[in-house]
């Protein structure tokens, strides 16, 4: 589990974060969002280890990230950071493969996760394509399948294990992000712990069970997400009018935006 | 990403077994290697060992004393060189990357020359057998770390700034082998000369140990980071998210490069563009997966140096060209085309 404790990161004498306390719940699909530049990304690098906060601790499993050994800790946490390009052409299975790379896996028992990675990504068909060749929301599924290949075996005995994302959809059509956050909340309920950067908030609302909102580097609110999703708080985060209605189908929210000058 | 003729062109290739490919073109090379040259040799008499008297003698002393270890150093030269350039393009994620770019090699030639005005002649039994080996590899890390330090301290890890302080760098040693030649004598600056054109024409079984002592070990250890560059492909931080030392790939890399370019520089002097070209070649037929990559490289930088050479010493027979110049030769319209070809690819 990921507690925070006062962290503040400033670079370049600029504040990105400020003073945020919060614990990652466990066994739960976490989503923080918040407008461009609150501080999203660099929030999940500083939980993810990728960035030392200036001021205060993250603890992962009750020890300090910054003393922990990246090979165990790799072992416990994947991370899926945006845009991940490749300078040389390797096979999609090849990117996939990177998830493998501390193990000591079998040739067989590796082409065995990387293909129920990649069929569990929603990304088989994709197998023997080179990875530059792929559109934007496809690189997304094949970067999925890799963190998974990463926390396989956690995944498969069910236990506890950290899956950081950063806007994982961004790029993909709706049926795509409906698919990848489906998986999120399956692997939260089978033991993971999840936390995901969204920038589409119908996205967040459907699926997150809890919500981080962040504003100029703050943690403005946190809790269940049908909490959070309250039409005030998100209006000011935003800095705009939003209201959220009642789901037809289910028992969530849809946040509706509505014309600044009208 | 592929370059829509160069596929193409290859394609035929990528369905047979790259190993067996790369291994028939390096024994292929190393026949022709063998019984091309100024002196002709009657191979199938050499072989059968029928043939008569005087002659014979002149003819195997040829073969087993004069082009068989310009062979074995040619491959080993070649195929270093290659497998450095292959590593050292996947550790900075960059295809115009050359250890001849970022300081490797020039360090290595400054070292050379240093070795050559105040040390030649002064050292004795391993010394001198390895002594130029050990500096050259010295000149290799030390240039190479003050690149990457610069370049991490100053410029956050940028890429284009690592290139264009690489090229700072050669000019710096490059006026430094310039301030050298004018205090030696004669003999010192035909040496140097030699060095900075790049020439088999040394080659002696000595050499040959020498040079495989050093190369062999840091072939295979560097072959252990074939998974860690592939990682490297994701960029540092992923690196460290996967549960890898980034500081410590780009230590040892380095290093282990440094000592194969090193032990290349000192045997061969700066033979250019292998080390860029041979990567490529291997990367648009047979993909970009480290763990291939690396073996694949040196077997065909070997294959290639190997009839660069064949090519220098027969070109214009009985003289011999420097079998840098060909290389360069080679190399330079190859480096345009990948330069094009990236400028294309980025503006789309």
């Amino acid at each position: 589990m990921i507690a925070l404790k006062d962290v503040g990161v400033s670079v370049g004498g600029k504040d990105l974060l400020t003073s945020v306390w919060a614990e990652l719940p466990r066994n739960a699909l976490t989503a923080i969002i918040g407008p461009n530049g609150a501080g999203k990304s660099t929030l999940l690098n500083a939980m993810a280890g990728g960035i030392s906060p200036t001021s205060g601790s993250v603890a992962f499993d009750g020890f300090r990230l910054a003393n922990m050994r990246r090979f165990e800790l790799a072992q416990r946490r994947a991370v899926l950071s945006q845009n991940l390009e490749l300078p040389f052409p390797l096979k999609v299975e090849e990117v996939v493969a990177l998830g493998r790379a501390l193990k000591a896996d079998t040739e067989v028992q590796q082409q065995r996760v990387i293909a129920a990675a990649l069929e569990r990504a929603r990304a088989s068909e994709l197998a023997e394509r080179v990875f530059s060749t792929l559109s934007g929301g496809e690189r997304q599924r094949v970067h999925f399948a890799r963190v998974l290949a990463q926390l396989w075996e956690p995944i498969e005995r069910g236990e506890p294990a950290t899956l950081l994302l950063d806007e994982p959809t961004s790029a993909m059509d709706m049926h795509h992000q409906h698919l990848l956050l489906e998986q999120l909340q399956k692997l939260a309920r089978n033991g993971l712990t999840v936390c995901c950067v969204l920038h589409d908030l119908n996205l967040a609302a459907l699926f997150a069970d809890h919500v981080w909102a962040l504003k100029n580097g703050r943690l403005h609110a946190s809790g269940p997400t049908d909490e959070v999703f309250d039409d005030r708080l998100l209006s000011d985060i935003y800095e705009m009018p939003l209201v959220t209605i009642n789901h037809p189908q289910r028992a969530s929210q849809v946040v509706v935006a509505y014309a600044m000058t009208g | 990403m592929n370059n829509g003729s160069g596929a193409l062109f290859f394609a035929p290739l990528k369905k047979m077994p790259a190993q067996g490919v790369a291994v028939t073109l390096l024994l292929l090379a190393a026949v022709l290697a063998l019984f091309n040259g100024s002196m002709s040799l009657p191979f199938q008499a050499l072989l059968s060992g029928s043939s008569d008297g005087q002659s014979f003698a002149i003819e195997q002393a040829v073969l087993w004393h004069i082009r068989l270890p310009r062979v074995v150093l040619a491959i080993l030269v070649g195929g270093s060189l290659a497998y450095a350039g292959a590593a050292i393009q996947g550790l900075f994620r960059n295809p115009l990357a050359e250890p001849g770019l970022i300081g490797v090699a020039s360090g290595s030639a400054l070292a050379v020359g240093l070795y050559i005005v105040f040390l030649d002649g002064v050292l004795s039994g391993y010394w001198a057998l390895y002594g130029l080996n050990l500096f050259a590899f010295a000149g290799g890390c030390i240039a190479s770390f003050l690149v990457l330090k610069v370049v991490r301290h100053w410029a956050a890890g940028s890429v284009t700034v690592l290139l264009l302080v690489g090229l700072a760098f050669n000019a710096i040693t490059m006026s430094g082998n310039g301030l050298l030649t004018f205090i030696s004598d004669d003999q010192q600056l035909r040496t140097m000369t030699f060095w900075t054109m790049g020439s088999l024409g040394r080659s002696e079984w000595g050499s040959v140990v020498a040079s495989a002592t050093l190369m062999i070990p840091a072939l295979f250890w560097l072959r252990r980071y074939g998974v860690a560059l592939n990682l490297m492909q994701l960029g540092e931080r992923e690196t460290e998210y996967s549960g890898f030392d980034v500081r410590r790939i780009q230590r040892n890399v380095i290093v282990a490069s440094a000592v194969l370019v090193g032990a290349a520089v000192a045997a061969a002097g700066i033979i250019g563009f292998v080390g860029l070209i041979v990567p490529h070649l291997v990367r648009l037929v047979w993909g970009a997966n480290h763990r291939t990559l690396l073996p694949l490289s040196f077997l065909l930088g070997g294959a290639l140096l190997v009839f660069a050479d064949t090519g220098a010493r027969t070109l214009i027979s009985p003289a011999e060209l420097p079998v840098g110049v060909v290389t360069s030769l080679l190399g330079g319209p190859f480096f345009l085309w990948l330069l094009i070809s990236q400028f294309r690819k980025n503006r789309l």
